[in-house]
């Protein structure tokens, strides 16, 4: 084939502009760490790691959402276990009152007990997150037992449950109902406190004797619904354990995946460059040599 | 010996006409489009037997007619997708930042809404979701400006580009006229001519024809002549009377303009694909999607209760959609569009047409969405979510064009909400009865739909016995093993053993609730095939940046193709147009040795001339 000057020069321009074009591209995946920056370097790798995004922030959120339901539930959990021991020593001394050989004082001083531990006891029902939130109100934003005029304690939280969603479709209830822990409107923990109590003021040594009785069977009723609730509780704390190490399994494979698809390999860009820096030189070389032969450099 | 003197002066002639082309040659090694030439030589033939010298034939042009035809239509392609490419890149550049796209927007808006569902009386978590969806919307009308001013600049960039092609078709037009003339160096002037077609066909796609033997004219693509002969036409830009923003492209006659379809290459092709493929199937899909989100979110929030216990207020304002009226409209119908509450906002521009005593629909791409209606208030022209009011009558052929997704792109606002205003509730909240006597709780309680008469009146469900219940006293209903419990927007999902007499009580939710159930409808939605592609709202978005990505890189395939079949053509023609340095130095010599030859052809016949001059005298 006929070549013109030109051709020669053209050709080779168009090589050193290739070689130069790959090197930018390929310093530019080292040093951004990005093998594509946009769509249109790789539309279907873009558009699945957009997706894969996208679940990464939502399995995030969802982890927050789990730290947040086990610090509550952790919360809960502790106070449920203090009010068993309230209601615990409350039964001591309900045992500890029927014994006939106590006096009047020793049962006056042990009155004043009950009463101290009822007042802890509706502190425990109505102990908040640390962030002012009741734990057994259910849905409702104040105090989750209140006391009426007349004294009796009564359940003023709502009927609702907040639930939160820890993975797609899984959700759990973050705190418990204060009904389901310390019992509804009328046989609740503060009442079987109360049965104690007046069993303690009671003269009559057999309507005492009754009364303890039927206040002992009251706060192992309360006793059993503590520990029920400790026990769903627990149920939710493993349950929100559990689906953390899926979203951290999740997450790993997702990370990997994404990193995969977009990340630089930095292997990969490390030849790629020196490939594109040896053919550039290559080319400036075999430039100069062929530059250097025109036979009118020889016409003297 | 007048012979001999003759033949060595056309010898002499031949050659320094030779060295002067061969210097024409080196002297435009160098010029882009030069196609070398050549002295044509023969043996004169007449005269005696024994030769009368060399005869010049004429200088032949050596060129290439297919490698140049090839070239005119590589580089009209090259031009085109060299510009597709770059504005695609462009676009595709601002839609998959991190920065200035939206994926980031909306993963952290539907993170936060995760965040007010954890804790719903968080302020801090509240305020972050009001700045999050702040930040949608402000991203949403700075794409949709970037986008619109990118439009603007197409226009810019084909006026130029329409004045350098009237100015490149002036000239071919005067080329044409001097070759027919005679005027100057033929070779050179076909040489120019050609320069000049390539450059005109880098600003639109274009056929050539030869006509009597040396007259070029040329066409658009879609047939509309732009040159014949030394007549030269202009190219123009007109207002689009479907779309007064735009400009069209025409070719402009005596007395009438006539529109050019499709540019269909060079600059101008380019300008035009990047439109119609990149930034305005950008603007209408952006508008579309966050409009879809924007009505989802307001949804959720109107079915909830915020924490002053009041219905949640828009969180999202949708500008006006608009209904442009065609320039030729002679009715006085005017269009009236709103978004309706119910099916996905349609993606694209579509023109409504009246014909018949009816209305017609055709998309931008000439497909034909499902359109409903009549178009009178109470029974509205409906295409998806648009809904259509005509005001006025229109005349037969009237046209209108609709582009929600641009309007809603640009027009969409975040209205000021304060963080109290965040409906995180549900509607109703339960109570059990106090006298409950079962073991009854209630596991969910969710609105269904807000509109309805229930969604937030008190309602008392009571039990007659496990599996049985009344509403408000109504008829007696069977509690399914699912236990739910269905009533006028809501359903309620209970658990336990309820016993005769058991009740639940909903009201309207309070001020101050903790309930977090439409915070989680919100959070929900980020999973919810909300969209009218039926994607999720990060997945859509993906999808429309991946379509954009898709042009994106298929432009720069095509340029790059085009750039190697550019080389390739240029190489051909240079392997028969080029000059080659060595060649012509080759030349030179040659030349040079045979024209010294020829002076000592004259000489001799001198010396000749003088022996016998001296015999004579002798």
């Amino acid at each position: 084939m006929r070549v013109a000057s030109t051709t020669i020069y053209r050709q080779v321009v168009a090589a050193m502009q290739q070689a130069q074009g790959e090197l930018a591209t390929a310093q530019q995946q080292l040093s951004s760490g990005q093998r594509i920056t946009r769509a249109g370097e790789d539309p279907s790798a873009f558009s699945s790691a957009s997706r894969m995004t996208a679940r990464l922030s939502e399995l995030a959120g969802y982890g927050r959402a789990g730290d947040r339901a086990e610090h509550r539930l952790s919360m809960a959990e502790t106070r449920i276990a203090q009010g068993a021991d309230l209601l615990g020593r409350v039964r001591e001394i309900a045992v500890q009152g029927n014994n006939a050989t106590l006096s009047e004082s020793d049962r006056v001083a042990l009155a004043g007990e009950v009463a101290q531990i009822r007042e802890q006891l509706l502190q425990t029902a109505n102990a908040t997150d640390g962030e002012g939130r009741p734990l057994f109100a259910g849905t409702a934003d104040g105090a989750a037992f209140t006391p009426d005029a007349g004294g009796v304690v009564r359940y003023s939280g709502n009927a609702g449950t907040r639930l939160v969603a820890i993975n797609e479709g899984s959700t759990v209830a973050d705190g418990e109902r204060g009904t389901a822990v310390f019992g509804g409107d009328s046989a609740n923990a503060f009442a079987a406190v109360d049965a104690v109590a007046a069993a303690l003021a009671e003269p009559d040594p057999v309507a005492r004797a009754d009364g303890f009785a039927a206040s002992l069977d009251a706060l192992d009723a309360r006793l059993e619904q503590l520990n029920l609730a400790r026990g769903r509780i627990g149920a939710r704390l493993s349950a929100i354990d559990r689906a953390g190490a899926v979203r951290d399994a999740e997450n790993e494979q997702l990370t990997a995946a994404r990193s995969a698809l977009v990340d630089t390999d930095i292997t990969r860009a490390v030849t790629d460059m020196a490939q594109a820096g040896n053919r550039l030189s290559a080319t400036q070389q075999a430039y100069l040599q062929v530059q250097q032969q025109s036979l009118f450099d020889l016409i003297r | 010996m007048t012979d001999l003197l003759r033949v060595g002066l056309s010898g002499l002639l031949a050659y320094q006409r030779a060295l002067t082309t061969t210097s024409h040659n080196v002297a435009n090694a160098g010029v882009e489009g030069y196609s070398r030439q050549r002295v044509e030589l023969s043996a004169q033939v007449a005269g005696s037997p024994f030769g009368a010298g060399v005869t010049i034939n004429g200088v032949q042009r050596l060129a290439d007619v297919y490698a140049n035809s090839r070239l005119v239509d590589d580089s009209s392609g090259l031009a085109a997708n060299s510009r597709l490419a770059d504005i695609a890149a462009r676009v595709d550049g601002l839609l998959s930042d991190a920065d200035t796209g939206l994926s980031g927007a909306i993963n952290d808006f539907f993170a936060a809404a995760q965040d007010v569902a954890a804790d719903p009386n968080n302020p801090s978590a509240r305020e972050v979701l009001l700045g999050r969806a702040a930040s949608l919307g402000e991203r949403t009308n700075a794409l949709a400006g970037a986008l619109n001013r990118l439009d603007g600049e197409i226009d810019q960039r084909a006026a130029a580009s329409v004045s350098e092609a009237n100015g490149l078709l002036e000239r071919l037009g005067r080329v044409n006229r001097d070759i027919a003339a005679g005027a100057g160096n033929a070779n050179d002037l076909l040489d120019q001519r050609d320069r000049l077609t390539r450059q005109l066909a880098e600003h639109i796609g274009i056929r050539t024809a030869v006509q009597d033997g040396d007259q070029l004219n040329i066409y658009t693509l879609d047939g509309h002549a732009l040159l014949l002969g030394p007549e030269a036409r202009s190219l123009g830009l007109q207002p689009d009377p479907a779309d007064p923003d735009r400009q069209r492209l025409v070719v402009q006659g005596a007395g009438s303009s006539v529109p050019i379809g499709a540019p269909g290459g060079g600059e101008l092709g380019g300008l035009h694909a990047a439109r119609t493929q990149v930034v305005t199937p950008a603007l209408d899909g952006l508008g579309a999607l966050v409009g879809d989100i924007a009505r989802a979110v307001n949804a959720v929030q109107a079915a909830g209760t915020d924490l002053d216990g009041q219905p949640g207020a828009a969180l999202f304002g949708l500008g006006t959609l608009g209904a442009g009226a065609h320039a030729a409209n002679t009715g006085g119908a005017a269009l009236s569009v709103s978004l309706a509450d119910d099916g996905a906002i349609p993606e694209g521009r579509f023109t409504l047409r009246y014909s018949g005593g009816a209305w017609q629909i055709t998309g931008a791409a000439g497909d034909a969405p499902t359109l409903s209606g009549s178009g009178t208030a109470a029974d509205p022209l409906r295409i998806g979510a648009l809904s259509v009011v005509v005001n006025g009558a229109p005349a037969e052929g009237d046209r209108f064009a609709l582009t929600p997704g641009a309007d809603l792109a640009s027009g969409l606002r975040v209205n000021a909400l304060g963080a109290r205003q965040i409906a995180a509730a549900g509607a109703l909240s339960p109570t059990l009865g106090g006298g409950n006597a079962g073991t009854l709780t209630v596991s969910g309680l969710e609105s269904t739909d807000p509109a309805a008469s229930g969604a937030r009146t008190p309602a008392s469900i009571v039990f007659e016995d496990a599996n049985s219940y009344r509403i408000d006293g109504g008829a007696l209903q069977t509690l399914g093993a699912d236990g739910i419990i269905d009533g006028a927007g809501w359903r309620l999902t209970v658990q336990g053993q309820p016993v005769a007499g058991d009740s639940v009580a909903l009201a309207p939710t309070a001020a101050g609730s903790g309930d977090n159930s439409a915070a989680r409808m919100l959070a929900g939605l980020a999973g919810s095939a909300i969209t009218g592609s039926g994607g999720t709202p990060a997945g859509a978005y993906a999808d429309l940046v991946a379509a954009g990505g898709v042009v994106s890189s298929r432009a720069e395939a095509a340029r790059d193709g085009f750039a190697r079949l550019q080389a390739a053509d240029e190489a051909a023609r240079e392997a028969t147009s080029g000059v080659n340095l060595d060649e012509e130095a080759a030349n030179l010599i040659r030349l040079q040795q045979a024209y010294q030859a020829a002076a000592q052809v004259v000489s001799t016949a001198d010396q000749l001339f003088q022996t016998l001059l001296g015999a004579v005298r002798g």
